[in-house]
């Protein structure tokens, strides 16, 4: 029992240390960025899971393992989805909820069947969607209206040089940490290099997310630039490398995860297009969790239906 | 199966250790749907008290001799009968106002699932005053579960309670919707399990324990028989808080021997 606790403790520290290193870059870039005002984010997301995470362990009679970096990488992806300059409150309160509703109640980090930050922030998002979606902080380009807004009103800017730069370097609105396209290719580079196969789903969801921006855009401009703003809006990227790639949630099998991730990419397209919310992502990670098991299933049924077909087959040629 | 339970021993089993919403997870549809606010949460609980009382009474008082199928069908009958009269009231000849979910989900109470699966697994097998007994505790615990859901959904929700504002800083409002409320049932479940099991825990007994296992002699070329062990799935005898456990595995033995039986005769 303790051997299959310390197992745990050690591969939870391993998958989460990575996600930790990763997620240095988008941090220091929100500072950069934002100021004080993203630090003040970040440390009340961060302390308040922190806190959450250590006084349910207490009430549920678990020792408290400092190495399960579970918790703090939870804090982190939650406060760098938000705006900088959202009240401190709604990040304390997506952050307990990720911890006291999605993670704590199934087993911890490496059991929750949903992402735990994709919960929290979809709560946040539905208690608070003006605070949640609406960004004050000026930047250079296109001053206070993000992408995704832009796209929702069904406009769409001239892909100039200036303009692309701005794009991936981040200097655009939006959340305080999912911005920086370049950010979050080091990361997945990173993510390539550790574990390449749990890059499937954000490959497949990516690919997904293109080719229906390509086929229905959402704005009157080009295609390619419209297709550009779909996937460098909200947290697209950084939910491709930081929430589909959990290694709790996504399935087993390396064809499922493929297919999880354009699952995934059909229904976050299908909101955006559809729903009330400039960036649906957390919600489309949610349904696609609630199907991950399922697929896992399927596709081992299916292999043991025609396993047995197999057999019998060859029991009929052999006489 | 007519047993004799104390009303005390029944009111603790049906209303807190097996609570109908919380541990059987019936008449969930209501209390998720209809329990925004405390004055909503109010009425339907009243509305599923009588429901369950009056078609308990009835179906221990004259549908024993009546088979399943017709049964199922008089216990919905049954349930309007009683429901729609109290909804016209409240409705024409009262001044409440009724909010929009409750005018949906209140006539939906006459065929909630906890109705008919104590009337199926307990009223029709009991005398009336043992079924009445089962009827109120499990009223009385499906009741609880929605006054504490709704006064907590309206407090958290919307910051107030019965309509007197708290001046909360901010609101949930997401804890209004039903996400909300299964994630305060799923918590309220925790701290009812946790409370029972603390109060049934038994120690288990010291067993010594040889410092070498036996050797045990494998029969390799022989067939591999598993030992028949028989392990009680039901419940323990002795408890007798355990009778609705018993009561539905009952109905569901009865149903798996009708499917068998339906098989062996088409083959």
């Amino acid at each position: 029992m303790a051997d299959e606790k310390n197992v745990r403790t050690t591969k939870s520290t391993r998958v989460f240390g990575d996600y930790l290193i990763m997620l240095t870059a988008p941090c220091v870039l929100s500072v950069w960025y934002n100021g004080a005002a993203a630090v003040r984010t970040l440390l009340a997301c961060l302390l308040t899971a922190f806190v959450c995470d250590f006084a349910a362990g207490i009430i549920v009679n678990k020792q408290y393992y400092a190495a399960d970096l579970s918790g703090i990488c939870t804090g982190l992806i939650v406060a760098l989805m938000l705006p900088a300059d959202a009240p401190v409150y709604v990040g304390m309160v997506a952050s307990s909820f990720a911890i006291l509703a999605a993670k704590i109640p199934f087993g911890g980090g490496m059991r929750a069947p949903f992402v735990p930050a994709a919960a929290g922030f979809a709560f946040a998002a539905v208690c608070f969607k003006t605070e949640v979606f609406t960004y004050t902080a000026g930047r250079s380009f296109m001053k206070t209206v993000s992408l995704g807004s832009s796209l929702m009103s069904g406009n769409t800017i001239r892909m100039t040089a200036s303009n692309f730069i701005d794009i991936i370097t981040g200097n655009i609105c939006g959340p305080m940490g999912t911005t920086c396209i370049i950010a979050m290719l080091g990361c997945a580079v990173f993510m390539f290099i550790r574990r390449r196969q749990s890059l499937l789903p954000g490959a497949g969801f990516i690919a997904a997310c293109l080719l229906i921006s390509l086929v229905f855009p959402r704005s009157n401009g080009s295609v390619i630039s419209c297709a550009i703003m779909e996937l460098c809006s909200g947290s697209l990227l950084f939910a491709a490398v930081f929430m589909l790639t959990n290694p709790a949630t996504m399935p087993v099998h390396t064809a499922n995860r493929v297919v999880y991730g354009v699952f995934t990419g059909i229904v976050c397209m299908t909101m955006r297009h559809l729903g009330a919310f400039e960036e649906p992502i957390c919600f489309a990670v949610l349904i696609a969790n609630a199907f991950s098991p399922l697929l896992d299933m399927l596709t081992d049924r299916a292999r043991i239906i025609l396993s047995s077909k197999r057999s019998k087959r060859e029991a009929q040629a052999n006489g | 199966m007519d047993k004799k339970y104390s009303l005390s021993s029944m009111m603790y089993a049906g209303a807190f250790k097996y609570n109908p919403v919380l541990i059987q997870c019936v008449a969930l549809c209501p209390v998720v749907a209809a329990t925004q606010n405390l004055k909503d949460a109010f009425f339907i609980a009243v509305a599923v008290f009588a429901d369950m009382l009056v078609t308990s009474f009835i179906s221990s008082l004259m549908l024993k001799k009546t088979a399943r199928f017709v049964r199922v069908a008089v216990y919905l009958i049954l349930g309007l009968i009683l429901i729609c009269p109290v909804l016209w009231v409240i409705e024409f000849r009262t001044l409440v106002n009724m909010s929009f979910t409750m005018r949906v989900f209140l006539p939906l109470v006459a065929i909630n699932s906890a109705t008919a699966v104590h009337c199926e697994t307990f009223a029709v097998k009991n005398d009336v005053r043992t079924a009445v007994n089962d009827s109120v505790a499990a009223g009385v615990g499906i009741g609880t579960v929605m006054v504490i859901c709704g006064a907590l959904r309206e407090i958290i929700g919307s910051g107030s309670i019965l309509g007197r504002s708290f001046n909360f800083k901010f609101t949930l409002p997401g804890m209004a919707m039903p996400v909300g409320c299964l994630v305060i049932l799923g918590f309220a479940a925790a701290v009812l399990q946790s409370v029972t099991s603390r109060k049934t825990k038994v120690k288990p007994e010291r067993t010594e324990v040889s410092a070498q296992p036996e050797e045990v002699e494998l029969d390799v070329d022989g067939e591999f028989e598993p030992e028949q062990i028989d392990i009680d799935l039901t419940y323990d005898n002795d408890d007798e808080y355990a009778y609705l456990l018993s009561s539905v595995n009952e109905l569901i033995d009865s149903f798996t021997s009708k499917e068998n039986s339906e098989e062996e005769d088409n083959r």
